[in-house]
C-alpha cells in the first residue's frame, strides 16, 4: 500500500511538471492577448525606397526580415539598406510595434545577441527623417519608414500597411 | 598556435580593422566600438556552499562571500571594422570572473566574408555556439534571466575556439532554415576542485554542426558538437600509471582497463541539443534540451532542460525559468580488488570510485524574476532562485553538513552601448 502511494505521489509530480512545462506556455499564449500598439503614438508610416531599387513592392513579411537582419538583400538583388530614424523616438518606437509588436528595448536585445555574436548588425541609425529620405534618394538599397505626410516623388511607396 | 603566432595573427586583425577605417568610402562608419556589461550582485542564505555561474568560476557566493559582487558582473568590449558589403572584422574582449579573476579574455576575434545572403564564412576566434545563446551569454541584456540557467550552460566548458565555421542561409517560404558547421581547437582551462589547478583544454579539437529553422514567432534548432580531449586531467597521471602497473596487474586484470576508461587524453565530449522558442509580442517561451556524453569515466554524461516564460507589461517583463540537471549512463565502476586486506588497495579501488562519482551533477532550480527596461538600452533585473541538488558538480567549496537545497537572491542592471 505504501509503495502504491509513492508511486502515484511520483506519478502526480511527473504530471505537475509535464503540465507546467507544456501547458503553462499555451495558457499565457491564450489567454493573454494585450495590444501594446494602442498605447503608442500613431504614425500614418509607409516604407519608402530609391527609385532604382527594383522592386514595386515589399510584404509586411518581407519588411520585417529587412529590419531583423534575415534577408540582406532586396527581392532585386541590391544589397539592403534598412534605416532607423532615431527622432522623434516615437515613430521608430510605432514602427516596430506595429510592425512587430515589440518595444525598443527588445529590438536593442534582439541586436544585442546578433551583434555581440557576430551574427549581424541593426539598421544603419539616423537622426532625422530628412536625413533618412536623403540616404534612401542616394542609395538604391536604402529603404525606411516614414511619415505619409514626408513622401514624396524622389521615393516610392513598396510597403504601405493600411493596404 | 604559439602565442607568439596569436600575437601576430591579432596585430593583422587589428591592422585590417585599422586600415578599413582609412580606405573605405560608403555610407556607414567603417569603424564600430560597442560594449555591454553587467553590475550584478548576489546573496546565498547559506554559508555552506559556493553558488557559481558555471564551471569557470572556482568561488562564488555563500561560503567565500555571502554577498557577491563577482559572480555576474563583467564588461565586454567590442571593435567591429567594415571594408566592404562582403568583408568585416571583429574584436571582443570580456573582463569576467574566471579561473583567471577578472583579467580580460579575448572571446572573439574573427574576419567574415558574406557570399551574397546566402553564405557567411568566418575564420579566427569564434565563440562556442554548441546551444543558442551560448555564444552570447556574456551579454545579459540579449536575456531574460541574471544569468543563463546555470543547470543548462553552468556545464559548458568552453566558450570559444580557434577555428572557422559557415553559415548557409535559405527561404522556406516566408521563414528561413539554416545549416552551421563548425571546426577549431579550445583554448580554455576548467578550475578543477582545487583551486590552484586547472584542467587545460588547449587544443583540443572540437566540431559542431545544428541546423535551425526560424519564421517570425517560431525558432527550433537541432545541435550536434564534439570535443576531443588533448590533455589529461592533471592529477590523473600517478593515479593512471598505478593502474596500469604490474603490481596491480597482479592483484586484479581490471586495472589497466578501468586505467583506459578513466583517463580524459584523447577521449571525446559530445553534445547533443533541441531546442525550440516562441516569441510573439510581448511573450516569450523557451525549451532547450540537451545531452552530453563522456567516454571518460572522469566527466560524468547527463541531460539537461530548462524552460523560460515571459511575459512584457509596459517595461516591466515578469518571468519564469525551470531548469534541471542530473547524470545519465552512470558507470559502476569495478577495480577488482578485493578490499580489506589491503589499505593502499582499498585506498586506490576508493580513489577511482570517487572520480567516477566526482562529477555528478543532479538539481533542479526554479528561478522567478522580473526585468524593467530602465531604457532602450539598460535594464534592472531581480531574481530569487531556489534549488535542490543532490550531486553537486556545480557547486564549489561545498561545507559538511549542507543538505543540498539553496537559496540565491540576485540583481543586476545590464546595459549596452
Amino acid at each position: 500500500m505504501k509503495l502504491m502511494r509513492i508511486s502515484i505521489q511520483t506519478r502526480l509530480q511527473q504530471l505537475r511538471l509535464v503540465w507546467a512545462i507544456f501547458v503553462l506556455p499555451i495558457v499565457f499564449i491564450v489567454a493573454f492577448q494585450i495590444n501594446a500598439v494602442a498605447g503608442a503614438n500613431p504614425l500614418d508610416f509607409v516604407i519608402v525606397s530609391n527609385l532604382g531599387s527594383g522592386i514595386d513592392k515589399m510584404s509586411k513579411d518581407e519588411v520585417i526580415n529587412v529590419y531583423m537582419g534575415r534577408n540582406r538583400k532586396l527581392a532585386s538583388g541590391i544589397s539592403a539598406l534598412p534605416i532607423d530614424v532615431n527622432h522623434p523616438t516615437a515613430e521608430k518606437e510605432f514602427f516596430y510595434l506595429a510592425m512587430v509588436n515589440k518595444e525598443l528595448a527588445e529590438i536593442n536585445s534582439y541586436w544585442a545577441r546578433l551583434s555581440f555574436s557576430g551574427q549581424g548588425s541593426p539598421p544603419k541609425q539616423v537622426k532625422s527623417a530628412e536625413e533618412a529620405l536623403n540616404l534612401v534618394i542616394e542609395n538604391k538599397g536604402a529603404i525606411v519608414y516614414l511619415d505619409r505626410k514626408k513622401v514624396d516623388k524622389r521615393v516610392r511607396i513598396i510597403f504601405d500597411p493600411l493596404k | 598556435m604559439s602565442d607568439l603566432s596569436r600575437r601576430k595573427w591579432l596585430s593583422l586583425l587589428v591592422s585590417l580593422l585599422v586600415c578599413n577605417t582609412v580606405h573605405a568610402d560608403d555610407l556607414s562608419p567603417q569603424f564600430h566600438f560597442s560594449g555591454f556589461g553587467t553590475l550584478g550582485f548576489a546573496y546565498n542564505d547559506s554559508s555552506r556552499f559556493d553558488y557559481v555561474r558555471d564551471l569557470s568560476q572556482a568561488s562564488g557566493v555563500g561560503a567565500t562571500r555571502r554577498v557577491d559582487f563577482g559572480v555576474d558582473s563583467l564588461l565586454g568590449l567590442q571593435l567591429r571594422s567594415i571594408a566592404t558589403d562582403n568583408l568585416e572584422a571583429t574584436v571582443q574582449v570580456v573582463s569576467r570572473r574566471s579561473q583567471n579573476g577578472f583579467r580580460p579574455q579575448l572571446t572573439w576575434a574573427f574576419a567574415k566574408y558574406a557570399i551574397g545572403d546566402t553564405i557567411d564564412l568566418r575564420a579566427g576566434r569564434l565563440g562556442f555556439d554548441v546551444y543558442p545563446l551560448a555564444d552570447s551569454r556574456n551579454v545579459a541584456y540579449s536575456y531574460l534571466g541574471v544569468r543563463p540557467p546555470v543547470e543548462y550552460f553552468g556545464n559548458l566548458i568552453i566558450s570559444y575556439l580557434d577555428g572557422f565555421d559557415a553559415v548557409l542561409k535559405y527561404p522556406i517560404g516566408s521563414a528561413h532554415g539554416k545549416l552551421k558547421i563548425f571546426t577549431g581547437k579550445a583554448k580554455e582551462g576548467v578550475p578543477t576542485f582545487d583551486p590552484q589547478v586547472v584542467f587545460s583544454l588547449k587544443d583540443s579539437p572540437l566540431a559542431g554542426i545544428h541546423t535551425e529553422f526560424q519564421s517570425q514567432n517560431w525558432i527550433a534548432r537541432l545541435g550536434y558538437s564534439e570535443l576531443r580531449i588533448q590533455n589529461e586531467f592533471p592529477s590523473f597521471p600517478p593515479l593512471l600509471e598505478t593502474l596500469r602497473s604490474p603490481f596491480i596487474g597482479a592483484v586484479t586484470p581490471l586495472g589497466s582497463g578501468v586505467a583506459d576508461h578513466l583517463q580524459f587524453k584523447n577521449k571525446k565530449i559530445r553534445y547533443l541539443s533541441a531546442v525550440v522558442g516562441y516569441d510573439d509580442g510581448p511573450f516569450q517561451a523557451q525549451w532547450m534540451f540537451s545531452r552530453i556524453t563522456s567516454q571518460s569515466l572522469g566527466f560524468a554524461s547527463n541531460a539537461s532542460a530548462f524552460m523560460t516564460l515571459g511575459y512584457r507589461v509596459k517595461a516591466w517583463t515578469p518571468y519564469l525559468t525551470l531548469s534541471q540537471t542530473h547524470p545519465i549512463d552512470i558507470q559502476h565502476v569495478e577495480t577488482g580488488i578485493a578490499l580489506g586486506y589491503n589499505i593502499l588497495l582499498d585506498q586506490l579501488d576508493a580513489s577511482v570510485k570517487q572520480v567516477a562519482l566526482s562529477t555528478l551533477s543532479r538539481r533542479q532550480n526554479i528561478s522567478l524574476g522580473v526585468r524593467y527596461n530602465i531604457n532602450a538600452s539598460s535594464d534592472l533585473k531581480i531574481q530569487f532562485d531556489h534549488f535542490n541538488s543532490k550531486e553537486h558538480l556545480l557547486i564549489r567549496n561545498e561545507r559538511p553538513g549542507w543538505n543540498g537545497t539553496g537559496n540565491i537572491v540576485s540583481a543586476s542592471m545590464n546595459f549596452i552601448f
